[in-house]
């Protein structure tokens, strides 16, 4: 009789607190989601008339800027700005720092413009963006990428003297680097940023509610307060979207922009910054002849691509177009000249089977890309068709890892997006892909005039002589065709009339930028 | 008293094998979290690079160190940090926990009671509407998946008639239609389980007698032919308790629910080792607690456990 009185006892507690969730749940979802989980301001406030609601398909997991890749979402989502920044133009522009010149090879010279203040309203002095860079160097090794340690020390109250371990010609770009924002600690032990958004509240993964720093500049009462949703479903986010609830679908897809232009939403394009190119595996036999590569080339169909993304233009070179160091080539398709090219390599259909082969055996290609960026996936299967009318017998592979599939050398023609020019210079992705042994070059591509235009690019300051020397990488690039320019993409921002005039720019990048809401009202 | 503690240890060592097992299964994984970690910031796949993340996740350790430290730490109640976030993950739990605990449970308590009188009439009134119905709702289970329910749902409440905000109200509307998803995806097969038990119990000898005897069958079956059939719900029941964590991933996703599931999914994405392993345990740990419980329930019903 114990037994089952202990049994009903232990049976009745287990059950009520099951049924605290259950009941809860069914009769106000939200008062249990929002007393279980504890930081769960953001998703019971209702939005305001002058709150832009944004929907997006990530968001930063914290506000720290020492953690992981959250520096890079701080800035994107308008809270943190790096020293320099890239305007909708591509060039560098400082809301902070007045000027950056170089002393020595390893010496430079910061000056901070004067009376800029944090959003707790702090000065943004010498010292504190000194501590501020010492900080990262030590805390986040990525930092250190492209030149080294950076030793911070202010010389006076808008002065810091910038020593680093190895050469730059660059500092304003390598000050632009996702990793080096620009932060302090409160009196509370929180970070405060010098962005033109605070954040308010925030539920790691859920919402973001951001209203505007007070001391970013006169604009700063025009702003709309922001609430930023993440939203792990792209058509959870369109429905959201098309629901009157979110102002902002960042991005949607080709066919979903189409089906809302159809719908009478407002659909912007705006540049990527990233490109979308093919890497060819030079390595491997048939594709080490340059005809073949000319060939496969030549078949790529760019109109049609960018027919089936629905925006775009076609690539001049490795960089987005509006950069002053973006290539000219002039890409073309010629169908009847690959096939020629493709005899003139020695490939025949001799046994009649519908594909080339040559001295027996049959040209396959093997095209790879990755499921995360959903262009790729079009433009693969575009261009798989092209090269099967050339006779070429084609298949196609969606991978999880690109780079690992990539640096296993298990591809013959890779699809790839990358923004390569994340921090207005065309030094640091030129390198990595074309330079010989380099950490993107998987392909074994090695050029003497490519490495020796780069050393000379390292020697050189930003400016006119250090952009052509990109341009004639990228025309030599095109001549060796170890990667193939395809598209200089659009993204499609879904929008409502709130944010009918706002123009994002640079991909992903600043997708809070200190224009939002200010050019309507 | 032994068969209890035969119970705890059988799920002590489902505990310990399941935790050595799923630590070697995550790592078996053909992309590893320092890959994703690169690709996802556009980082070139070097030797120092590569070196770099592997150390900062703790994975350049030996194997068997990682795994003692991950479960004696787990045991402590420290279940480390997301190698994608570096937050901590039992608190992500804990905050993700309720909208799938809720989802869920509600889900299977809301499905169960109504399988229960609709396979009780569906047994009663053989081709009545109530038997037309479950089969029609174990068909629809079966034919249609929940993340076409939930588009419709919102497209005609949400987008077209704006009567409901699920995306940004208070959370109640999402949590509601998930609730009401699972328990109408559930309701159809437990309804058939209830009536195939209550047709059974039909047949059996001291429902006959008591019928002959000139009692109402109808009253027969639900006042004292129901506790075998509510032990075989249970029974039933008990196994759906394990897709509390997990299964309500797609309606999770539909309505923007930032629940476990979504975590889960989102987790396995990035090959999390950490998040993933954490997340078996406590599954575990989920059902033995379940097990515990339901078992009670049947023991104190079913008079021959009892007795057994």
């Amino acid at each position: 009789m114990k037994k089952q009185i202990a049994a009903v006892l232990t049976a009745v507690s287990v059950a009520a607190t099951l049924a605290g969730c259950g009941s809860a749940s069914t009769g106000s979802g939200a008062s249990v989601v929002t007393a279980a989980s504890g930081s769960e301001t953001a998703s019971t406030a209702e939005t305001s008339g002058d709150t832009v609601v944004i929907g997006e398909t990530s968001m930063v997991d914290s506000i720290d800027p020492t953690n992981n890749g959250d520096p890079w979402s701080l800035t994107a989502d308008g809270i943190s700005e790096t020293l320099y920044n890239q305007d909708e133009n591509g060039n560098l522009v400082s809301h902070l720092a007045e000027s950056v010149v170089q002393n020595d090879a390893l010496d430079w010279t910061l000056t901070l413009k004067s009376g800029m203040k944090f959003s707790d309203g702090s000065p943004v002095n010498a010292q504190a963006v000194a501590d501020c860079i010492n900080d990262i160097m030590a805390n986040n090794e990525m930092a250190t990428a492209s030149c080294g340690v950076i030793t911070a020390t202010a010389q006076d109250d808008t002065t810091v003297k910038l020593a680093t371990e190895r050469e730059t010609t660059v500092m304003e770009s390598v000050l632009c680097e996702w990793t080096n924002v620009i932060y302090k600690k409160d009196s509370s032990g929180n970070y405060v940023f010098t962005g033109p958004y605070v954040v308010k509240s925030f539920n790691p993964g859920v919402s973001m509610e951001l209203t505007p720093n007070p001391y970013y500049d006169d604009n700063a009462s025009k702003r709309p307060n922001v609430k930023l949703m993440c939203f792990s479903d792209a058509t959870a986010m369109q429905q959201a979207f098309e629901s009157g609830e979110i102002d902002m679908a960042f991005t949607v897809t080709p066919d979903a922009a189409t089906q809302l232009e159809g719908e009478g939403y407002t659909v912007k394009e705006m540049n990527a910054g990233y490109q979308y190119f093919a890497i060819v595996n030079m390595q491997k036999e048939s594709l080490s002849d340059l005809k073949v590569r000319e060939a496969i080339n030549l078949a790529m169909n760019r109109d049609d691509m960018i027919k089936a993304l629905k925006g775009g233009r076609v690539a001049t070179g490795f960089f987005a177009t509006y950069y002053p160091f973006a290539g000219d080539v002039k890409e073309t398709t010629d169908v009847d000249q690959a096939k020629k090219d493709l005899a003139d390599a020695g490939y025949t259909d001799s046994d009649n089977d519908g594909y080339l082969d040559k001295n027996g055996e049959k040209l396959s290609l093997n095209l790879v890309t990755y499921s995360s960026r959903p262009d790729l996936t079009i433009i693969m299967q575009l261009a798989a068709d092209e090269l099967s009318d050339l006779g070429i017998d084609v298949s196609t592979q969606i991978v999880d890892s690109i780079d690992d599939t990539l640096s296993a050398g298990q591809y013959d023609v890779a699809f790839y997006a990358q923004h390569t020019a994340p921090t207005g210079e065309p030094a640091y992705a030129l390198n990595q892909f074309f330079r010989t042994g380099e950490g993107k070059n998987h392909n074994g591509y090695s050029s003497d005039l490519v490495d020796g235009d780069l050393d000379k690019m390292g020697t050189l300051p930003a400016g006119d002589e250090r952009n052509e020397l990109a341009k004639e990488i990228q025309e030599q690039v095109y001549k060796d065709l170890p990667v193939i320019y395809l598209v200089d993409p659009q993204w499609h921002i879904a929008v409502s009339d709130k944010l009918k005039d706002y123009e994002p720019y640079c991909g992903d990048y600043y997708v809070v930028n200190d224009q939002l809401g200010l050019t309507n009202s | 008293m032994r068969r209890w503690l035969s119970f705890l240890g059988r799920w002590l060592v489902i505990f310990l094998v399941a935790s050595v097992l799923i630590f070697g299964l995550v790592r078996l994984m053909p992309v590893s979290p320092v890959d994703r970690w690169l690709s996802a910031f556009n980082l070139p796949y070097t030797e120092e690079n590569v070196a770099y993340v592997t150390r900062r996740m703790g994975l350049d350790r030996p194997l068997i160190v990682q795994y003692a430290d991950w479960i004696l730490n787990f045991l402590k109640g420290d279940w480390g940090y997301s190698l994608k976030s570096h937050l901590d993950i039992r608190q992500q739990f804990l905050a993700k926990l309720p909208y799938s605990i809720s989802i869920g449970i509600a889900g299977i308590v809301i499905s169960a009671f109504a399988a229960f009188f609709i396979g009780y009439r569906a047994a009663v009134r053989r081709g009545g509407i109530c038997d037309r119905v479950s089969a029609a709702l174990s068909v629809l289970t079966q034919s249609v998946p929940s993340f076409i329910v939930s588009i419709v749902l919102i497209y005609f409440f949400g987008v077209r008639l704006k009567l409901v905000r699920f995306f940004t109200g208070n959370g109640a509307y999402a949590m509601t239609a998930a609730i009401l998803i699972t328990a109408l995806y559930a309701v159809g097969p437990l309804s058939r389980v209830v009536r195939k038990a209550f047709r059974e119990e039909m047949r059996s000898s001291y429902v006959r007698f008591s019928v002959s005897r000139g009692f109402s069958p109808d009253q027969v079956l639900f006042f004292h032919a129901s506790n075998p059939v509510i032990c075989r719900l249970i029974s039933t029941v008990m196994a759906e308790f394990a897709t509390v964590f997990g299964g309500s991933s797609v309606l999770e996703f539909a309505f923007g629910i930032p629940g476990i599931s979504t975590f889960l999914v989102t987790s396995m994405k990035n090959s999390d080792y950490n998040v993933l392993e954490s997340y078996i345990l406590v599954v575990i740990i989920w059902m033995f607690f379940v097990h515990l419980l339901l078992n009670l329930a049947l023991q104190m019903i079913d008079v021959r456990r009892r007795e057994a």
